[in-house]
């Protein structure tokens, strides 16, 4: 049974990282396509708008013009996801570029350069969206220039960035989205800042659990653990109330077991290892 | 706002599927698109609003945890004091800024100070600050059973998030799930 589940989710969710890339390279050309990464193929499909019947066709690939491929197409939630993304990797690299030092700037700040022209034609389309993250992420800044050892005042930050990719946090009738969209952003932040414990601690970069923990580690892992739990908790409950259709043996798989796994090995120190075998079995398949 | 239960016509213990089956049928008939160039648009537009807020109401209350419930209910603080209980009104009422803003203005840090700070993170989804505010709330008034029923619920929630993978007969090899999280990690946009 789980066989064929995967094989079909597998199926879906290239359909969506199609569907997204040939979106991006209609809207925004060749070189954005080379940002796109299979997490906002994910979150297109939370956003996509018709949900009971995709349109799904077979498109050559960009990329691969020799391969042609299932591609979701005819969704406003794949548009949205599609401009959304690109203002996201923007200041995805310019906060690279901010970071690194040295030599190790020089390609994040070549890749800023080469999406600008689409980051700006992405903020004129989407300029609500682009403002939030601005806002946001000049927010964490200050927390992280106060040191803060609040891990939700500074999770909260990127929840809600998350959160905004809905572009409908205001409207009644949206609790659920919203919910389930802060909590995994929530989630992403909590797990990136275990994830990156032992980088930070060394370049003594800002990480709020360093700041609130210090050297506590198990005291830390089992707070964390908690939770990292309760937000797991509320993206249950909200996804409960929303209808996927189409994409919710994806979805649901990702949210009930797909998360759980991926915690439960980056808590435990496996994740680093665990990636580059995935990274190779995916590649292969 | 009325009782959303109300406005959706289903009793309170209905089931989340009776919940979502009725809202939707409120939402077919007083859709929008339905009423283009009908005088009582106007009448449905409100209508609309009034069902997305109770169905909302609903949803924060039985999938964000029993605080929701349980400040939606009261209105009166356990230790009598106005200041406490004006700083519940605005909280049933949605109004956690003003709550917040009222509750840093008292000194008196008491275990109703540290439960209702507790409720409004957990309501922001600030999980951790509502866990520490929770506790210290239980820790200096063990007797209150409202405190210690708040506490449990944000527990048993957290018992919820690693429950389903524990049962879930989780196979390693779904590579789907794994590339989704892979992905997330490696581009999270604030690291």
């Amino acid at each position: 049974m789980l066989d064929a589940l995967e094989e079909e989710e597998k199926q879906i969710y290239k359909a969506s990282y199609c569907g997204l890339c040939h979106q991006i390279g209609r809207r925004y050309g060749f070189v954005a396509q080379l940002f796109l990464s299979y997490d906002f193929a994910f979150l297109a499909m939370i956003l996509a708008k018709n949900k009971q019947k995709p349109c799904i066709t077979c498109k050559r690939c960009r990329v691969n013009p020799f391969r042609k491929l299932d591609t979701w197409e005819n969704d406003e939630g794949l548009v949205l996801c599609a401009d959304e993304s690109i203002i996201l990797t923007y200041f995805k690299l310019k906060d690279s570029v901010a970071d690194e030092k040295g030599f190790k700037k020089i390609l994040p700040w070549l890749a800023k350069i080469m999406l600008f022209p689409s980051y700006k034609k992405a903020a004129k389309v989407r300029p609500s969206f682009a403002e939030k993250v601005q806002i946001n992420l000049d927010n964490l800044a200050r927390i992280e220039k106060a040191n803060s050892p609040s891990i939700d005042q500074a999770a909260d930050t990127f929840a809600l960035i998350v959160q905004a990719t809905s572009d409908q946090e205001g409207q009644a009738g949206n609790e659920a989205l919203n919910q389930l969209l802060y909590h995994i952003g929530r989630w992403l932040y909590i797990i990136d800042a275990w994830d990156d414990l032992d980088e930070d601690r060394e370049k003594k970069s800002y990480n709020p659990i360093l700041q609130r923990y210090t050297d506590e580690l198990e005291t830390a892992r089992i707070d964390i653990k908690e939770t990292l739990n309760s937000s797991l908790g509320i993206v249950n409950g909200a996804y409960a109330w929303l209808d996927s259709g189409t994409w919710h043996t994806v979805l649901n798989n990702v949210i009930t077991l797909g998360l759980p796994a991926v915690q439960d090995s980056v808590l435990t120190g496996q994740w680093k290892k665990e990636r580059n075998r995935i990274i190779r079995r995916f590649g292969n398949e | 706002m009325n009782d959303p239960y109300q406005v959706l016509g289903v009793k309170p213990n209905a089931s989340d599927d009776e919940i979502k089956k009725a809202y939707r049928t409120l939402v077919k008939q007083y859709h929008p698109d339905h009423y283009q160039d009908n005088p009582l648009s106007n009448l449905a537009e409100e209508k609309m609003k009034e069902i997305n807020e109770a169905y909302d109401a609903i949803v924060k209350m039985r999938s964000g945890g029993y605080q929701q419930k349980t400040t939606y209910n009261s209105s009166h603080s356990s230790t009598g004091d106005a200041k406490f209980d004006k700083v519940r009104q605005n909280i049933q009422a949605g109004r956690m800024r003003e709550a917040e803003q009222l509750l840093a203005g008292i000194s008196n840090r008491n275990a109703e100070w540290n439960y209702l700070m507790g409720t409004i993170a957990y309501s922001k989804g600030w999980l951790a600050d509502a866990k520490e505010y929770l506790e210290t709330a239980c820790r200096m008034d063990p007797t209150n059973s409202e405190y210690s029923r708040a506490l449990q619920m944000l527990q048993m929630r957290a018992g919820q998030g690693s429950y389903v993978y524990q049962t879930g007969g989780y196979d390693a090899g779904s590579i789907c799930a794994q590339m989704a999280c892979l992905n997330c990690l490696c581009y999270s946009c604030c690291n």
